[in-house]
């Protein structure tokens, strides 16, 4: 357990002293004041666009940050090679996958909170309430995605070595999770057997990031904001991630360096 | 050798488990969404529709469409064309977020009491409650927009009447019922009426309005009780 | 006692694009015994596969065939692997952390105990001699600092046993010789040392034995006190044994 926690917080430390992410924080303010530019425009939906702008930028710069906090950790292992004088050390590659990944999302973590209480304080100033359940939810769906596609990028990085790869399959794998929902729903109009079964295998095995996307459907006043499936999600991510650090882990156990 | 068979179990009920669960959500999903708001094979047509989706940007996509039509609307070279393609713009709109629900009452408004596009209108407002039976705000319009229809002034000013006693109506109905005040009722009622608009209204834009209304007035003394009326 | 001991290990490397066919044998049927309490070079040239085979000892890689026993047990087990120091080639470090920091985490992951880490850092700080740059940034560092800096997380632990690949290759001669003190001072204390280089001068300094490594081969085990009865010094006999080799093939 020290020994997680430990390279967690070596992984948040260093993510936090590299000066990329400072960059990150005053973009995200740009951003937020970008959000209040728009809103100006259509007065009669302010909130409504700023509440849209903000957590548009939210989930775009913790996307961000686990790019960059990725490539960070990448380019420590492949140039560096401090890995190799960290593997001998008594501490399994178990523990250092998971220790990896809790770094990761506390960065993530971090960076989401800060973001969410300036948009907070931005909707307190522009007259809306920030202390609305759906707002911090869709926040909440935004750190959950983001833990998902962080235990990918972490298997993504043990099966290939290359930052640019890791990073451009990332993406795609951000893509292709908001797309799957809907390609099964058209899933039954088509009669092709093999496209059928493509989608069925994308569904499956692509993290299914639209479930987590509540950002785009906070305006419904019913709907999904339950705890039925709150709780279904939270549960999906879980398991998703699981799954794929078991998986990063096995294959982590059989490299060498 | 025995940790392997473990492991693998284990990955095998994790696997079965995260089935079920994207299932359920999934199923969830679908069911509290709009057909429409699923991508289909003509959504190609629509490529900020189809990369709103795939970046999960559909509410600023909803947004996006929101403010072309605030500019649509503005432009006035577009009024010689009676602002022809505005109903695309709610229906684009609603289309990326069906719960974008002013667009629903903004639209309706515009196109049926400013610009008399009933059809248009009607259908917009069906779409709406189609996606949400339980926007009553909608059927007022749809009731104002028959009386409007059958010249009937009196129901038909009932019924904005009631529509605006909600809030987030469009304060273009403020404006709207102001105007036909000015015509139909006694200049004191419609100078009341103003007031009431200026003091209440949350768009600047209508604030103003209410107040040139009420300048216009006092300059053009129509007004018999000034002091009562504005105190 | 033997503190680690290899019998015929091979390592054959995977072509390095999958495309490609040819494997490229790295080492061979090796054996080779050290000894508790000794001090150990391994020469060889460069590309002659010191670097891998003290990765195998270390299990970062995993011998095509052959076995290695360290302690008389494998490396996989965590309990052994808290009983060795290792310092890799060329070090380098995260450049916005400092190097207090480094050695906090590399003691964390020793699980040293919290009451005696801050000593502990200290104490290694002091061997290697950065004890007043504790709290610079590894960006102010030269190649050399942060060559000591990864000695001194070798040493965290106490180890029984540590391997140095190349310890000098980054440092100045004053760097030489305070390495050099370095390892005969731990090794006084008792502790074990393997290591690869081919700063022939400073090797025959230090080591009780050493080891050749030509052509993927040990090609020749000898303590250095009977090599200097023999040779002049390191570097002649070195340079003879290989050209003999050459004669051979
Ligand atoms: N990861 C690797 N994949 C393929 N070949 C390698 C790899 N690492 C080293 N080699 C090759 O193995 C041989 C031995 O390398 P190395 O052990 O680093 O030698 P040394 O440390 O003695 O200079 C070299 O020919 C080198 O090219
Ligand atoms: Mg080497």
């Amino acid at each position: 357990m020290r020994r997680i926690l430990a390279v967690a917080e070596y992984i948040f430390k260093q993510n936090f002293r590299n000066k990329i992410l400072n960059v990150l924080i005053i973009f995200a303010i740009l951003s937020i004041g970008f959000s209040l530019l728009i809103s100006e425009l259509a007065k009669e939906v302010e909130i409504r666009m700023t509440k849209d702008f903000g957590l548009f930028s939210i989930s775009i710069f913790a996307f961000l940050t686990l790019v960059l906090s990725l490539t960070i950790q990448l380019f420590e292992e492949t140039e560096l090679k401090t890995i190799s004088m960290v593997i001998v050390k008594p501490i399994t590659r178990a523990e250092f996958i998971i220790g990896k990944f809790f770094g990761i999302i506390l960065t993530i973590f971090m960076n989401i909170l800060f973001m969410f209480i300036i948009l907070m304080v931005v909707i307190k100033i522009r007259g809306g309430d920030p202390w609305d359940l759906k707002l911090f939810l869709s926040v909440a769906g935004t750190f959950l995605s983001l833990s998902i596609l962080t235990s990918v990028a972490l298997f993504l990085s043990v099966i290939t070595t290359s930052i640019p790869g890791c990073i451009i399959f990332l993406f795609f794998t951000y893509i292709l999770g908001h797309l799957t929902v809907h390609l099964k729903n058209l899933q039954y109009k088509i009669t092709n057997q093999l496209v059928y079964k493509i989608i069925d295998i994308l569904y499956i095995m692509v993290p299914n990031l639209e479930l987590f996307n509540l950002k785009d459907k906070i305006h419904t006043n019913f709907s999904l904001f339950t705890f039925d499936y709150i709780l279904l999600i939270i549960s999906y991510s879980i398991i998703y991630i699981l799954i794929m650090l078991i998986l990063t882990v096995i294959i982590f156990n059989k490299k060498e360096f | 050798m025995g940790k392997k068979i473990l492991i693998s179990f284990f990955i095998v009920i994790l696997f079965f488990l995260i089935n079920y669960t994207n299932n359920k959500a999934t199923e969830y999903l679908m069911k509290n969404q709009p057909k429409w708001y699923f991508l289909n094979f003509h959504s190609y047509k629509n490529i900020n529709h189809v990369l709103g989706t795939a970046f999960g940007l559909r509410a600023l996509t909803s947004d996006f469409y929101y403010i072309s039509f605030l500019q649509y609307y503005g432009d006035l070279r577009n009024a010689k064309t009676q602002y022809k393609d505005l109903a695309n713009y709610f229906n684009d709109a609603t289309d990326a977020d069906p719960g974008f629900e002013f667009v629903y009452l903004f639209g309706s408004a515009i196109l049926a009491f400013n610009l008399g596009r009933y059809d248009e209108a009607v259908k917009l407002i069906e779409k709406g409650l189609s996606y949400n039976p339980k926007m009553w705000k909608l059927r007022i319009y749809l009731g104002a927009i028959a009386y409007k229809e059958k010249n009937d002034k009196e129901k038909y000013i009932k019924f904005l009447e009631d529509a605006i006693k909600y809030e987030d109506h469009p304060a273009i109905l403020e404006r709207l019922l102001g105007n036909i005040y000015e015509q139909i009722k006694s200049a004191d009622e419609a100078a009341k009426y103003w007031v009431s608009v200026y003091k209440t209204t949350k768009d600047k834009e209508t604030k103003l309005h209410a107040y040139e209304r009420l300048m216009y007035m006092i300059k053009n003394k129509m007004i018999k009780n000034i002091d009562e009326i504005i105190k | 006692m033997n503190v680690i001991e290899a019998k015929n290990v091979t390592k054959i490397y995977k072509p390095l694009d999958f495309w490609k066919k040819e494997k490229i044998v790295a080492i061979r049927n090796i054996n080779l015994e050290i000894k508790k309490g000794e001090v150990f070079g391994l020469l060889g040239l460069n590309g002659a596969g010191k670097t891998t085979l003290m990765k195998i000892f270390l299990g970062l890689l995993k011998p095509t065939s052959g076995t290695v026993r360290i302690f008389n047990d494998t490396i996989e087990n965590r309990k052994i692997r808290e009983r060795i120091g290792y310092m890799s080639e060329l070090p380098y470090f995260p450049k916005y952390l400092k190097a207090y920091e480094i050695l906090d985490y590399f003691a964390d992951l020793f699980n040293i105990d919290p009451k005696i880490k801050k000593d502990k850092i200290n104490e290694v700080l002091e061997i290697v001699r950065l004890s007043g740059r504790q709290n610079f940034k590894i960006k102010a560092f030269s190649k050399g600092m942060q060559g000591r800096l990864g000695l001194a997380q070798a040493l965290l632990n106490d180890p029984e046993i540590l391997f140095l690949d190349e310890p000098m290759s980054g440092f100045d001669p004053l760097g030489y010789k305070e390495t050099r003190d370095i390892i005969i001072e731990l090794n006084k204390k008792g502790k074990t040392i393997f290591f690869n280089s081919h700063i022939l001068s400073e090797v025959e300094k230090v080591c009780d034995r050493v080891g050749v490594l030509h052509r993927k081969e040990i090609i020749d085990v000898q303590p250095i006190d009977q090599i200097l009865k023999k040779h002049k010094n390191l570097e002649d006999y070195f340079i003879n044994i290989i050209n003999d080799e050459k004669v051979k093939k």
